[in-house]
């Protein structure tokens, strides 16, 4: 009894460290002092002030149009590529595999000057359309391996069955093998799209003038000053960030399980 | 002249450095049921899958209908393959795998029902129209996977190790209802299996392969009774051996020594000329014991009994005719006398039609 009662407040502890920050964010936005140091009362002025905050809107379209941009390039190019990975084989294919990996273990700020480098020395402008780039560059990873491994635990006599049947590659890929992928491709996508709207780093980077995205904006409205505004835009990314992790934990934990045959 | 349905041709596949199909020529007939038996890794699974369109061939020529198709894929083949796991789509129901092929060749939807039915009425399967694969018991699973392939009304019908996965008693019920499926639709079926019993109580004609090569092709009474090999005649069954030369031969019937100058009789055959190193092969149960020595015509030769088996019906004893050669046989116990016991001299007997001379294979 008295060793799970400890474990018990320790427990509580490690989350009211992770989560009591995150939770008082949120409430402050509610917070009717503009200097948000102590509590002043219930409000929601700091939200109808972002609605007419054109730089918030600004930031916020970026963002959504580089994650959605983003997340479609790397979900094809990501399955496309999962599929060579398993489907195929090919010289060098234990190496390629390997290298998938790399742009989830590179530090950030590495990835980020090296692309800021490359940009510069292919003479791409900076703009909202290398933040894209960038943004395509990281997620492919995410996508082929969430996908690899959905292909790994599907039978590849099932698309021999497809051909067998009359169906060409294009019919195989839409009718057998994308259904059976679906989840793991789903997954993917909306991993892709939490961290392109999540990310400051390579975002940094890579922007062009006026080609902030929301976490950028935010970063800079920090440096006035931390405004209720602010903790009111927070608490909105971190509801779509927390949503999208969500429907993802559900497309994972819904998978079927392979079956003995 | 029969009609050839599937004709492989100096055919050779090789994978890395294994040589799966071996130059290999077969020719099947259109409506037959044919068979291709061997132990695993003897290359009749690669030459299904030559056949389907799945494996290309490093050499040789592929004939459907007496056009070349080695290098159509093989969704443009008009051949329908059952797989060994049936590779059933887990995400569509039973009408949907069926209708798979007949939709991609676009046939009106309406006409897609009624053969849909039809080949599901054909495997006996009650209505499981709109059920999940995945719920199926193995058997249903091998109908629907049956009836998936047949609706397609293909030149050829592939069966990959179909019953494999099935338990004894539905494995021979399902046999039978192959056999029967063959006879009323006139389908041509190729069978790859590696289970004697089925390949001979199925096929019309049996291709038994070994390392990538045919050893022989004959009807399944051929196989069993007159084996081209000493491999056939080693896998099919169980057989004895005797190493011996050829003497002479007279009128269809050759005589044979063996290493200690008793002679013996057996039909000649092509490969066993005179003065050629063979192997006399007999089945163990055409071989008789007698305590006396025969005189009827009968191949006799002098034998101690080294070990026997009561197993009910029958006794098997092994007994040795020189030094190091054994020979096994099965004895009815049809009255209930004393058998032989172990140490015991006797005399072991068959016909001379029962033997089969083999070429003597170089070790």
């Amino acid at each position: 009894m008295k060793r799970s009662f400890v474990l018990l407040v320790y427990t509580a502890l490690v989350y009211l460290f992770l989560y009591a920050p995150v939770l008082v964010m949120a409430l402050y936005s509610f917070n009717q002092d503009p200097r948000n140091a102590v509590w002043k009362g219930f409000t929601l002025q700091w939200y109808a002030k972002l609605m007419q905050d054109t730089e918030i809107q600004r930031a916020l379209l970026n963002s959504l149009q580089v994650g959605l941009i983003a997340t479609l390039a790397a979900t094809v190019l990501g399955t496309m590529a999962a599929l060579a990975l398993t489907r195929y084989r090919f010289r060098m294919q234990a190496a390629l595999s390997g290298l998938v990996f790399l742009p989830m273990v590179v530090p950030e700020v590495v990835m980020g000057t090296s692309l800021l480098a490359f940009l510069a020395a292919i003479g791409w402008k900076l703009s909202l359309s290398t933040i894209i780039v960038a943004h395509i560059a990281f997620c492919v990873s995410y996508v082929t391996i969430t996908v690899r491994a959905r292909l790994a635990g599907m039978d590849f006599r099932l698309e021999e069955a497809a051909a067998d049947l009359g169906a060409g590659p294009w019919d195989t890929f839409r009718l057998v093998t994308l259904p059976r992928i679906l989840p793991g491709v789903i997954s993917g996508a909306l991993l892709c799209l939490t961290i392109s709207i999540d990310d400051f780093v390579v975002t940094f980077f890579t922007q062009g003038i006026g080609s902030g995205t929301l976490p950028i904006r935010i970063y800079s409205m920090v440096k006035t000053g931390i405004t209720p505004e602010i903790n009111a835009v927070s608490t909105l990314m971190l509801l779509t960030t927390f949503s999208l992790m969500l429907i993802y934990g559900r497309l994972g934990s819904g998978q079927e399980p392979s079956r003995a045959r | 002249m029969e009609e050839l349905v599937v004709e492989l041709v100096g055919v050779t596949k090789r994978f890395d450095r294994v040589t799966a199909v071996d130059n290999v020529t077969l020719q099947i007939r259109r409506g037959e049921f044919f068979s291709l038996l061997g132990p695993s890794g003897c290359g009749k699974t690669t030459s299904l899958r030559l056949v389907a369109g799945f494996e290309e061939p490093d050499q040789g020529e592929i004939r459907l209908d007496g056009k070349p198709v080695q290098s159509l894929p093989p969704y443009r083949r008009r051949v329908n393959t059952v797989f060994q796991s049936y590779a059933l789509f887990p995400h569509l129901n039973v009408y949907d795998n069926v209708a798979f092929g007949l939709r991609r060749s676009s046939v009106p939807e309406a006409e897609i029902q009624t053969r849909v039915s039809q080949a599901l009425e054909l495997v006996r399967l009650p209505d499981l129209l709109a059920r999940r694969t995945t719920e199926l018991s193995g058997g249903q699973q091998q109908r629907v996977a049956l009836a998936r392939a047949l609706v397609n009304q293909p030149q050829v019908l592939l069966l990959d190790e179909p019953m494999s996965a099935l338990d004894p008693k539905l494995r021979r019920d399902m046999r039978t209802e192959l056999k029967r499926l063959q006879k009323d639709l006139g389908i041509t079926f190729v069978l790859v299996t590696h289970d004697q019993e089925e390949a001979l109580s199925t096929s019309d004609r049996v291709a038994v392969m070994n390392a990538g090569k045919v050893e022989q092709v004959d009807a399944p009474r051929a196989i069993y009774e007159r084996p081209a090999t000493r491999f056939v005649a080693d896998f099919i069954g169980t057989a004895n051996f005797l190493p011996a030369t050829v003497r002479a031969v007279n009128n269809g019937r050759s005589t044979v020594v063996l290493a200690d100058g008793v002679s013996l009789v057996a039909p000649s055959a092509e490969k066993a000329p005179v003065g050629a190193r063979v192997e006399l092969s007999v089945r163990p149960e055409r071989l008789w014991l007698t305590r006396e020595p025969g005189s009827n015509g009968s191949n006799c030769l002098p034998a101690r009994v080294v070990e026997c088996t009561y197993m009910g019906p029958v006794t098997r004893y092994t007994v040795e005719v020189a030094e190091g050669v054994r020979l096994t046989t099965e004895q009815q116990n049809q009255d209930v006398v004393d058998g032989y016991q172990a140490g015991e001299s006797v005399f072991l007997q068959w016909r001379p039609t029962s033997g089969t001379l083999l070429p003597a294979e170089a070790r």
